[in-house]
């Protein structure tokens, strides 16, 4: 429990939590880049290994695991790694012989301190290094080098995702980027990082065994979470759920670190209480059962009780509540609960709450107590319902359809009728009915006063098919790639516009924005809210180029949604439907 | 006996080095300029940005056909021969209406073709003014100035005076490729549409060297135009429409903060800093900002003041009279401020009690100013540029110069920063990576 505490995003030392200090007692959890970080220093030839990702992705347990591996003491190399932040000295040798130096955190320096700090290091004769670094600081640092000596890190951290390539063309530097690490592997929901996190604070009885003697016991929302999750029946199905909520945050498109992961988790499991807290409840009435259902992990994992300033910095809690099932209404998910018979822990009953309703006010009262239950019938129906439901109860419609194409399913004629409706209403086309080409228009009538539109090229649904980045990279020139490096399970797909007699086009998907366009397909758009999407999806198709020159003068235009020819030869104007 | 009006001209033309009017602002002041680069390419393109096109021969081609079909005031049967029949009247004048340039604040349906302007997505669509004169039935067209009145040249002066001839050519070559005659569908319906227009002009090029001072002495704002433009322009992986739309914001703006900056020079006082607020309710950001639109436009009264000639302002009494006066005189500046201003997106409203404010079209086009092609800046960085180089303060600025710095709380400063980083986020023209940095960047990322 107290472990658990430790991680608690409001935890006064969560926000410092840098290592876990005291672990020594269990197995930590074992990633790819821990090998494959072990192999890469000892490439010869190797200068640079880049070690990129946001804040708590575990870059410095990397480094600390790596120092371990080749033979020095945990606290030794904590100790080594704090001293010696512009890694003047050598702290261990490769297995080949070749000095290891290691920087833990380039955060430490400024930009320009930074960039003169890598260079300097790429010079050194036959030592290898390690370095860390946040992104963002790392890109900051190379954007104030004059030289192009680092720019290909940038070029890497910029395509891997398309190329699946970690290193130069020389072979010096290579950059392991965390960012691409999932906290789920594959797309199993029954392995991967939350599942081995969920095993690890539920499933040793001996550290649960306490509960069984505590006075508060029946009341207590923690042991009542615990209960759920290891229920024999329904439990793996929980978790699973819960390992979904995840997978499905990542394929919106944020970066889920491990610390994150870990405080959302562990804050979900104990939703924000302690066992003294619990404690103090229980004092003031052993009996009350009122307060509990906020802290069960259905509701907690949402947040609601966490201020502004710690949901925002928590991008995959703000991601996750943007999904939350509570505020989807699905009728036939509605129509199944009872307010009468409610679970043993759960919100106040509006019916007893409300007995006469006089003013405006208790009405509003009234109104807001039954949303509150639905929106708790609904969360606790989500970790219950079939793995197909779930998805449509986040609110993506879709989901399952891009899910399927994730796993490597091929187009189906209604889908990608449907994609071609939604790339064309993103342009303000009004779609038609029907299978049809897709119509992109001149990118110079992008825009929401366009009534009429030059169309610039039309591409048959043959054309048009989706692709898995990095499932199938045939061409496997360098011996390492991307997803050999991380837990890596794609997120995205990239929709290929194949064009007769040209380059193709690529328009990379993620679930928000595949969900958008399947929607829009439908004929519902929101411009100004989406804008950045709409942005992005017509800054892809502007690449679809115009077809080659015919010496004709009549343009297809499409007026009102409507097809027509005109032809202006010779300063006439003419048109025909 | 003086005339009045030449002695109030002579003098803008002594402070500004040329004559801002209230009516040739916003987005004419760049159309004027693309038109003066196509009309010199189209004939001369090896002349283009030369530093003496004084009297060389340059084209000026109306459009006048299409914008008039494009505002809908040519009717079916005055088009006898030309268009067949009602529908195509109908498809042609919504293909021609949706390539108009919009300004916020115009009204998309008015008639005065005049006043419309195509967006120039390629040398073909570039054109220059026109207007109508006499009375029907004997009613012309002639190309003619209306609301290019000589902005554009200056902006044309100020890129031909680069000392930087590397930065020039680039400029140059850029320039050509943008404005190159085009033989797409669009470039083609363009010049089977120009059959019908007025014929293109040939003239003379304006002199520019005599009418034209670009004041570098006291104003650096025609350096900043040049680099911000260099920027703009090298962009390869931008569409054009992209980098046209830039321009179109970046150079007006420049221009209108080099008209204030004359002024304050003139007075004797530092270059003003604009207090930028785009948060929605009231706070002290944004009342600086608003006494600041009204402070600016008494300075540019003031500006005049000192520089006019003696025996205009001896019949007057007392000083407040004269500045009442001067204050009309100089409405013509103060209006080619505000309205160029507003028009680009840096003032939020065309009248009443305005600050000034940031809209993402201009940011997006700071942003290109700001950073090299293909590389990206780090947000606190930008900031910096921001308020340095561009004058415009959005965060706390570590400037000490700034007077009115301490009389706003750093909360306000904060939230101001928080809002114009998540408007650039939203345009795709910022990446957040994690807590500590953020970048702005022009291109769209993958």
């Amino acid at each position: 429990m107290e472990r658990m505490r430790r991680h608690h995003p409001d935890y006064a030392g969560s926000s410092g939590l840098v290592v876990e200090q005291s672990r020594d007692y269990r197995d930590t959890y074992q990633t790819v880049s821990r090998q494959v970080l072990g192999s890469l220093v000892d490439l010869p030839g190797s200068k640079l290994v880049l070690i990129t990702g946001d804040a708590g992705h575990g870059k410095t347990s990397m480094c600390l695991d790596l120092l371990e591996d080749l033979g020095v003491p945990k606290t030794e190399a904590h100790d080594a790694l704090q001293r010696d932040t512009r890694a003047e000295t050598v702290l261990a040798h490769t297995p080949s012989g070749r000095p290891l130096r290691v920087v833990m955190d380039l955060s430490y320096f400024s930009q320009e301190t930074a960039g003169e700090l890598l260079e300097n290091l790429f010079h050194t004769d036959d030592d290898v290094t390690v370095v860390c670094a946040n992104e963002g600081h790392l890109r900051a640092a190379i954007s104030t080098l004059t030289d192009d000596l680092m720019t290909p890190a940038l070029d890497i951290l910029r395509s891997s995702d398309a190329t699946g390539r970690i290193s130069d063309d020389l072979g010096q530097i290579y950059v392991i980027n965390l960012n691409y690490q999932s906290v789920l592997q594959g797309f199993q929901p029954q392995s991967g990082f939350i599942n081995w996190a969920l095993a690890d604070y539920l499933d040793d009885d001996s550290e649960w065994a306490i509960c069984n003697q505590c006075d508060a016991r029946d009341i207590c929302p923690i042991l009542e979470t615990r209960n759920q999750l290891t229920d024999v029946l329904h439990g793996p199905g929980r978790r699973n759920a819960i390992a979904e909520v995840f997978r499905a945050v990542e394929e919106s498109g944020v970066v889920v670190t491990f610390r994150h992961a870990l405080m959302l988790l562990s804050y979900a499991l104990s939703g924000g209480m302690d066992c003294s807290r619990i404690q103090s409840h229980f004092d003031q009435d052993p009996t009350d059962r009122t307060w509990q259902y906020q802290h069960l992990y259905h509701q907690a994992i949402f947040g609601d009780l966490l201020d502004d300033g710690i949901r925002s910095a928590i991008p995959a809690l703000e991601a996750a509540r943007l999904l939350d099932p509570g505020y989807t209404s699905i009728r036939s998910v509605d129509d199944q609960f009872d307010i009468a018979d409610l679970p043993r822990m759960r919100p106040p009953d509006p019916r007893t709450l409300h007995q006469s309703m006089r003013t405006t006010a208790h009405r509003r009262q009234y109104e807001e107590s039954v949303r509150a239950v639905f929106v708790y019938l609904r969360r606790a129906a989500f970790f219950d319902a079939d793995r197909p439901d779930r998805l449509r109860r986040l609110g993506l419609e879709n989901g399952e359809v891009f899910q399927d194409l994730l796993e490597g399913s091929d187009l189906t004629e209604s889908l990608s009728t449907k994609l071609i409706a939604g790339l064309e209403s993103a342009q303000g086309i009004p779609g038609l009915p029907g299978t049809h080409p897709l119509r992109v228009v001149d990118p110079a009538f992008y825009s929401e006063q366009s009534t009429a539109a030059v169309l610039s090229r039309e591409l048959s649904p043959g054309n048009i098919s989706v692709r898995v980045p990095l499932n199938l990279s045939p061409e496997r020139d360098s011996e390492w790639q991307l997803s050999d490096t991380v837990e890596w399970s794609p997120r995205r797909i990239d929709l290929v516009l194949r064009i007769p007699g040209a380059n193709h086009v690529t328009i990379p998907l993620g679930m928000i924005e595949f969900e958008l366009l399947s929607r829009w397909s439908e004929g519902l758009s929101c411009r100004v809210q989406h804008e950045e999407v709409v942005r992005k999806l017509l800054a892809h198709l502007g690449h679809v180029p115009p077809p080659p020159l015919i010496d004709s003068d009549d343009l297809r235009l499409i007026v009102n949604g409507a097809p027509l020819t005109l032809d202006f030869a010779n300063g006439r104007f003419r048109s025909w439907n | 006996m003086v005339n009045v009006d030449d002695a109030i001209n002579g003098t803008r033309q002594n402070i500004y080095g040329f004559l801002p009017q209230q009516k040739d602002n916003g987005f004419y002041i760049a159309l004027e300029f693309f038109a003066l680069v196509r009309g010199v390419c189209a004939l001369n393109p090896q002349k283009l940005l030369a530093s003496d096109s004084n009297g060389k021969r340059y084209q000026r081609v109306s459009h006048d056909f299409a914008r008039r079909v494009a505002c809908g005031v040519l009717p079916l049967h005055d088009l006898d021969g030309i268009v067949d029949r009602e529908e195509t009247l109908a498809a042609t004048q919504a293909l021609f209406s949706s390539l108009l340039v919009v300004s916020p604040g115009q009204n998309k349906l008015s008639k005065n073709w005049k006043t419309r302007h195509f967006f120039p997505f390629n040398g073909e669509m570039v054109h220059y003014d026109a207007l109508e004169r006499g009375r029907p039935p004997n009613r012309e067209i002639i190309i003619q100035e209306e609301v290019f009145r000589g902005a554009g040249r200056w902006l044309y002066a100020a890129l031909s005076r680069d000392m930087d001839s590397q930065r020039k050519r680039v400029v140059i070559d850029r320039l050509q490729d943008l404005f190159a005659t085009d033989s797409s569908a669009l470039g083609r319906l363009f010049t089977s549409a120009a059959t019908h227009n007025v014929s293109p002009v040939e003239s003379n090029f304006p002199d520019l060297l005599s009418s034209i001072d670009l004041r570098e002495d006291v104003s650096e704002w025609p350096e900043r135009l040049r680099q911000g433009v260099e920027n703009i322009v090298r962009r390869d992986d931008l569409p054009n429409a992209s980098r046209i739309r830039d321009l179109m914001h970046w150079m007006p703006f420049c221009l209108a903060r080099h008209v204030l900056a004359l002024a304050a020079g003139t007075t004797d006082n530092p270059e003003p800093y604009l207090a930028v607020d785009l948060q929605r309710q009231s706070n002290q950001l944004k009342s600086q900002s608003q006494s600041q639109v009204k402070d600016f436009r008494s300075l540019f009264t003031k500006a005049l003041l000192a520089e006019m000639p003696q025996e205009v302002l001896m019949d007057v009494s007392s000083s407040s009279a004269a500045m009442k006066r001067a204050n009309k005189w100089s409405g013509a500046t103060a209006g080619f401020f505000t309205q160029t201003l507003f028009k680009v997106g840096a003032l939020n409203s065309e009248g009443g009690t305005r600050n000034f404010t940031i809209t993402p079209p201009l940011s997006a086009a700071l942003v290109a100013a700001a950073t090299p092609p293909g590389k990206e800046m780090n947000f606190n960085n930008f900031m910096d540029v921001m308020a340095t180089n561009f004058g415009a303060v959005v965060g706390r600025p570590s400037l000490t110069t700034i007077k009115w710095l301490d009389r706003i709380d750093n909360g306000v400063f904060e939230k101001n920063e928080r809002l114009f980083a998540s408007q650039l986020r939203a345009s795709g023209l910022l990446t957040r990576y994690s807590d500590s940095t953020s970048m702005v960047h022009r291109e769209v990322p993958r």
